[in-house]
């Protein structure tokens, strides 16, 4: 009996003091103006959305209504000024000279003005070698930057004008007061201490909330409505679902996937949904590890012409009712340019699904071994003269349950037509760590994650040599206009030379762009206010003007 | 005894030093954490260059490997690849959520446990018996991870119907938990779920042990002597068989306890819990092998320790094992 | 941990149960201790059917272990329906009405119908057709994991054990290095990294299932490492083996036909468990990514995808969980089976 009675005992004390060594309760008094409860799948990392490890979406949901950017997206993609008195205008064109003003009312919640002071030091910051920025493309570029009082002058090299400068001039403003002298590596770790936004910082319990309040000293724009925001964070997205169905979070940005079809007849809830920046592609390796027969035109033009993209795109989204309009979601046909954009032009429209056309081609190019008409059972695949066999590894992610789909149905199209597809997924890491920059692959298919500015800096993929172009593809003239375009800050210049290139990209056939993919916004009906928001922006865009009850 | 202690912690220190090895040049060899910032087009080459400077990425493994048990030895397990963050607090953080989690679903379970098997043992080949097999079969046949979402769909549907929040589904407390025992409450109701779904198989695995090993001593020589002596039966039952039957449990519960640390994966993503399990899982994904080594070390040695407790323990509570 | 090892040869069977003579003949005890299977029973046997003239068949070991297996009803039919299963794992193309991969992008997630009994999965394929072909994927993992588990884990054992010393000490320590990692913790670093796709050595291909069936196999084999190691080190020293090696049998037939034999109760008793655990860890796996890829069907994989449907498609979880449960179910009836008929130290009632 004594042994027993002790074990238990120890169970138990060990049991409270595990309790008591568990994380403080925060207690936070319910403010006027209700709450919010947002739910994510991924947590931040650090507060501080300029370093590298802040760099994620879900980083800059909870901290953007903090220090609020000068201007920001609204649910049309346009700039919209916030801190700043009236957008940015350019005041020579060469070299590229920008100039605005913060906002006279524009401060920081301890008192002090938001003036271009904090612009500089924002500058500084960002060109410091010794901190984690995550990118500092457009800020290397800058010869000067000239202050007086709230007013900011921003000069560029000569030659090197940034097309993409009204993104850049509405990055938030660092404190200045805040940042001096500090290793912005270590800054906002795990709490922010002033705020230039609607919201301020309040606590973070890291794997469970965290808390932003409202604002009571922001006057740039008109003050928050709801009184108070709590992120919610739970990785796996059924139990998302579950805890919105229960009441315990209100809003939420899932991934897309069926359980949302049940949720749009639920009347409790309202969901949005609408294309956004990211866009799914199947890029074709040029360099000397991919498969020799990818440097022949024709058999990139046969893969593209067997594949029914728009079959894909049904499938996935519209028939199961994802989507609420399939006019939302056309197939995507260039890449540079997304299908909502001012500039689209559906440069790959000429390249339609024709499974007839495909054994066509390449018969007459001499392959041998394939079908001689489509079939959905066939098993025979092609050999082509000097090339070998259409048989393509097809590298992805693991684990992500839309890709496996788009592959699958992409696998048996091409099949039907006598070309192989071999699945070859692994996981994020070791795919896009090693697999993707050493070229050693066929075809691979992942998502851009843009942003309206990603036009303009196309080049990176695209153009010869480009840092992030893993497929080795080179087309001199279209690059030229790529990295020409860089520099060109007239958005209509800039499209035209965009263009051009696009359509040279496509007669290449170089990747397969496949769709846009659709973002999605659901909120339990006694929020109102939450409205869709295609950029990284987010959907806390405007939660200022969030109401609850 | 004592050289036997000692030679067992230094087997296990050459273990833990050779399995760390052979983990870490795995993990460093086949992933690159600077991965996803390479992916980005925009992506600053002097942030990338400092990374790998500081975490020696462009050294061989080897050397690698040294950096990092220097780190783990002096520094607290070091910091992370990206953004240089301490780990051990962490670390701390999502052990003690756990521990939580995994002592209340243990004590549970050993009670619940317990009172089954020696009932059953009792009352051998009844419905009782069957029916209680027939449960613990299910319960070790069921995913977890199903189990917990039709447990959250029905209580989610409970509050739905009758208004009435008896478990939450998911995460640790509640945006305003408050102190003290609404504290403690708050917290019990959002583990009341994963405690159920991570007691169905202790439950089941324990109570069928309880039961085969009650019924052995049942059996055994000494209690048909206590009985031929002629004492009640309860006072057979309860001060003989029972405690006997006890000593295997807890040596089996003691090396499962090791185990229990690392082992809520599943449950802890369901659920959201801020444990080790979901830790663990979230750096694999990004892929860096600080945090990964830094949590296998601790689990390891928590297996470690406590397979020692068991052995200790079972020498010291069954006289007829000697160690030497 | 304290594993109930059944004692080499003997049978326990109570004499008076075998009953021959109503009239209470006492048995001799030289004729109970019978250390040689089937030796001294038939001796037994034959001599009192003679005085008594009832016919008195003489069982061998084995007889009385299949006689005690075949009492436990769920037992035998768990067999049953574990046959049944693994015939139509064996040839699923009989069985399935439509392939594995049979795409009907008209008829995405299609309640069940007679025309599709398990409704339609994200790409209308039949899911009765796509559980099928995931239970032979699923069955077969798990089978190679419980071969390759129980071949490892039992030569290791049995070396460990019978030379002792060095060699013991060795193998133990090498046993510990893979028990002191937590289990699921390794298998997800190692299936994150190796087994995400498939690997070729030269001219063979390790197709990615069996990648993660050697995964698993490489940390399942330690406890039966264990437990054969400490059958052969309480037998090592008992007269039977002395006898063997008096008349010149070398090591290696010692170990394979004298004491191998005696193990083969917990030995099989564990397979089978590993084969129900392996599904299960399959799932689990899956559920957190890193399980077989797609589009190879395996049933953890089947309820991985299936659960982003949520309630409204619940056919796509049900059906692939009532398959696991039910293998499950089965393997560890028939276990348990096992374990009462091979192990007569475990007193049954007569």
């Amino acid at each position: 009996m004594r042994k027993r009675s002790l074990f238990f005992l120890t169970g138990a004390i060990a049991l409270v003091a595990s309790l008591v060594i568990g994380p403080a309760a925060t207690a936070d008094s319910q403010q006027a103006g209700g709450t919010v409860v947002i739910g994510h799948d991924q947590e931040p990392v650090t507060l501080n959305f300029y370093i590298t490890e802040g760099n994620a979406y879900t980083t800059s949901l909870a901290v953007n209504p903090v220090l609020a950017s000068a201007s920001y997206y609204n649910q049309n993609a346009k700039l919209t000024p916030y801190l700043v008195a009236g957008a940015p205008r350019i005041t020579k064109a060469a070299p590229l000279t920008v100039q605005f003003s913060y906002k006279p009312n524009a401060r920081w919640s301890d008192g002090r003005q938001i003036t271009g002071n904090d612009f500089l030091a924002t500058y500084r910051t960002i060109m410091n070698p010794n901190f984690d920025i995550t990118s500092r493309e457009g800020w290397q570029d800058i010869a000067r930057v000239q202050v007086r009082g709230k007013q900011v002058t921003v000069i560029w090299k000569a030659g090197k004008a940034y097309a993409a400068w009204d993104a850049l001039v509405a990055t938030s403003p660092m404190p200045a007061h805040k940042v001096a002298g500090q290793n912005f590596n270590d800054l906002w770790r795990s709490s922010i201490d002033v705020a230039s936004g609607p919201f301020r910082f309040v606590s973070w319990q890291k794997g469970t909330q965290l808390v932003l309040q409202r604002n009571d000293s922001f006057t740039a724009a008109p003050k928050a409505k709801v009184g108070r925001v709590v992120f919610r964070y739970i990785p796996s997205t059924p139990s998302l679902f579950q805890a919105l169905q229960s009441g315990e979070i209100q809003v939420t940005e899932p991934q897309p996937q069926l359980q949302i079809v049940d949720i749009r007849r639920n009347n409790r809830f309202k969901v949005q949904s609408g294309p956004g920046y990211f866009w799914e592609h199947m890029d074709i390796q040029f360099g000397p590890k991919g498969h020799p027969a990818l440097k022949q035109a024709y058999v990139r033009q046969a893969i593209i012409t067997g594949i029914n993209r728009a079959q894909i795109k049904q499938a996935l989204y519209v028939s199961p009712g994802l989507v609420a309009n399939p006019k939302e979601l056309p197939v995507l046909q260039s890449h540079i340019f997304k299908t909502f954009e001012q500039y689209y032009v559906p440069h790959w429209r000429k390249w339609s699904f024709s499974q007839a056309k495909v054994i066509q081609m390449l018969t007459a190019r001499n392959c041998t071994g394939g079908p001689s008409r489509p079939a959905a059972n066939n098993n025979d695949i092609w050999t082509c003269p000097n090339v070998g066999k259409l048989s393509f590894r097809f590298t992805t992610t693991s684990g992500n349950q839309l890709r496996g789909l788009t592959f699958e149905i992409a696998q048996r199209q091409l099949r039907s037509v006598g070309i192989e597809l071999l699945p070859r997924f692994g996981p994020a890491g070791t795919v896009f760590g090693q697999v993707l920059p050493s070229g050693d692959w066929d075809i691979f298919m992942f998502t851009w994650l843009g942003g309206p500015t990603s036009s303009a800096t196309s080049f990176g993929l695209y153009g010869c040599g480009g840092d992030q172009n893993y497929m080795n593809y080179c087309n001199r003239k279209a690059s030229n206009l790529l990295q020409k375009a860089q520099f060109t800050p007239d958005p209509k210049a800039r499209a035209a030379l965009l263009n051009r290139a696009e359509a040279m990209m496509a007669t290449d056939v170089m990747s397969v762009p496949m769709y846009v993919r659709p973002g999605f916004l659901i909120n339990n009906t006694n929020v109102k206010g939450p409205v869709l928001n295609p950029t990284q922006q987010g959907s806390t865009w405007n939660m200022q003007g969030w109401t609850v009850g | 005894m004592l050289t036997y202690v000692i030679r067992r912690l230094l087997y296990s220190i050459v273990v833990l030093f050779a399995a760390s090895f052979i983990i870490f040049v795995f993990v460093s060899y086949s992933n690159d954490p600077v991965a996803f910032l390479k992916m980005q087009p925009t992506a600053s080459e002097q942030t990338i260059q400092n990374i790998t400077e500081r975490k020696h990425l462009d050294e061989p493994v080897v050397v690698q490997y040294v950096y990092w048990v220097k780190d783990a030895l002096f520094n607290q397990f070091g910091t992370t690849t990206i953004g240089d963050r301490p780990i051990l607090p962490d670390l701390q953080r999502v052990m003690g959520h756990t521990l939580q989690l995994v002592i209340a679903a243990e004590l549970l379970a050993i009670l619940l446990a317990v009172f089954i098997g020696v009932y059953s043992a009792l009352r051998q080949y009844t419905a009782f018996d069957y029916s209680a097999t027939t449960f613990s079969f299910l319960g070790l046949a069921t995913p977890v991870f199903w189990l917990g979402l039709m447990l959250q769909v029905l209580f989610v549907n409970i509050y739905l119907w009758f208004d009435v929040r008896i478990f939450y589904t998911a995460n640790l407390s509640g945006i305003d938990p408050g102190t003290g025992i609404h504290f403690v409450l708050d917290r019990a109701q959002h583990l009341g779920l994963p405690v159920i779904v991570l007691m169905v198989a202790s439950v089941a695995t324990y109570s069928r042990f309880m039961r085969a090993s009650m019924l052995e001593v049942i059996n055994s020589d000494y209690v048909r002597t206590a009985r031929a002596k002629g004492l009640p039966e309860r006072s057979v039952t309860m001060r003989h068989a029972f405690r006997n039957a006890l000593i295997p449990l807890v040596t089996i519960i003691a090396l499962n306890f090791g185990a229990l640390l690392g082992g809520a994966v599943v449950t802890e993503t369901v659920f959201a819990l801020d444990g080790m399990g979901l830790y663990f899982v979230r750096q694999l994904e990004l892929g860096d092998p600080y945090p990964v080594m830094a949590w296998l070390m601790v689990t390891a040695t928590f297996v470690i320790i406590f397979n020692l407790i068991a052995d200790i323990a079972y020498g010291y509570l069954d006289p007829r094992v000697r160690y030497d | 941990m304290t594993e109930r090892l059944p004692r080499a040869g003997e049978i326990h069977e109570q004499r008076d149960s075998v009953s021959l003579t109503g009239a209470g003949t006492v048995v001799s005890p030289q004729a109970q201790a019978a250390a040689i299977p089937g030796g001294g029973a038939t001796d037994v046997g034959a001599a009192l059917s003679y005085e008594s003239g009832v016919e008195a068949k003489a069982r061998s070991q084995w007889a009385y272990a299949r006689i005690r297996f075949f009492r436990h009803r769920l037992a035998v039919a768990s067999m049953v329906v574990l046959l049944a299963l693994a015939v139509v794992a064996a040839f699923p193309a009989f069985f399935a009405p439509f392939g594995s991969n049979d795409q009907d992008l008209l008829n995405i997630a299609a309640k069940p119908t007679w025309e599709h009994p398990f409704g339609t999965d994200l790409l209308g394929r039949d899911y009765l057709s796509r559980v099928i072909f995931g239970l032979q994927v699923s069955l077969a993992v798990a089978m190679l994991v419980a071969l390759l588990a129980t071949l490892i884990g039992t030569a290791i054992g049995a070396l460990a054990g019978y030379y002792g010393g060095i060699i013991d000490n060795l193998l133990m320590r090498f046993t510990d290095l893979i028990l002191t990692l937590p289990g699921l913790a390794v298998l997800l670093t190692a299936a994150a990294f190796l087994g995400a796709e498939s690997k070729s050595l030269g001219p063979i291909t390790i197709s990615q299932p069996v990648m993660i069936g050697l995964i698993l196999a490489f940390l399942f084999w330690t406890g039966l490492a264990r437990i054969v190691r400490g059958v052969f080190l309480s037998l090592r020293e008992k007269e039977f083996v002395e006898a063997a090696r008096a008349s010149g049998a070398s090591d290696r037939r010692i170990i394979v036909r004298h004491i191998l034999p005696n193990c083969v109760g917990p030995i099989v008793v564990t397979m089978t468990l590993i084969v129900a655990t392996a599904i299960l860890v399959e799932a689990a796996l899956s559920f957190l990514g890193f399980g077989i890829q797609p589009p190879t069907p395996a049933l953890g994989s089947l309820i991985n995808e299936g659960n982003v449907g949520g309630l409204g498609s619940w056919w796509l979880v049900t059906f692939p969980g009532l398959v696991i449960v039910l293998i499950a179910l089965a393997v560890n009836f028939i276990g348990d089976g096992l374990r009462d008929a091979l192990d007569p130290t475990q007193r049954v009632r007569a």
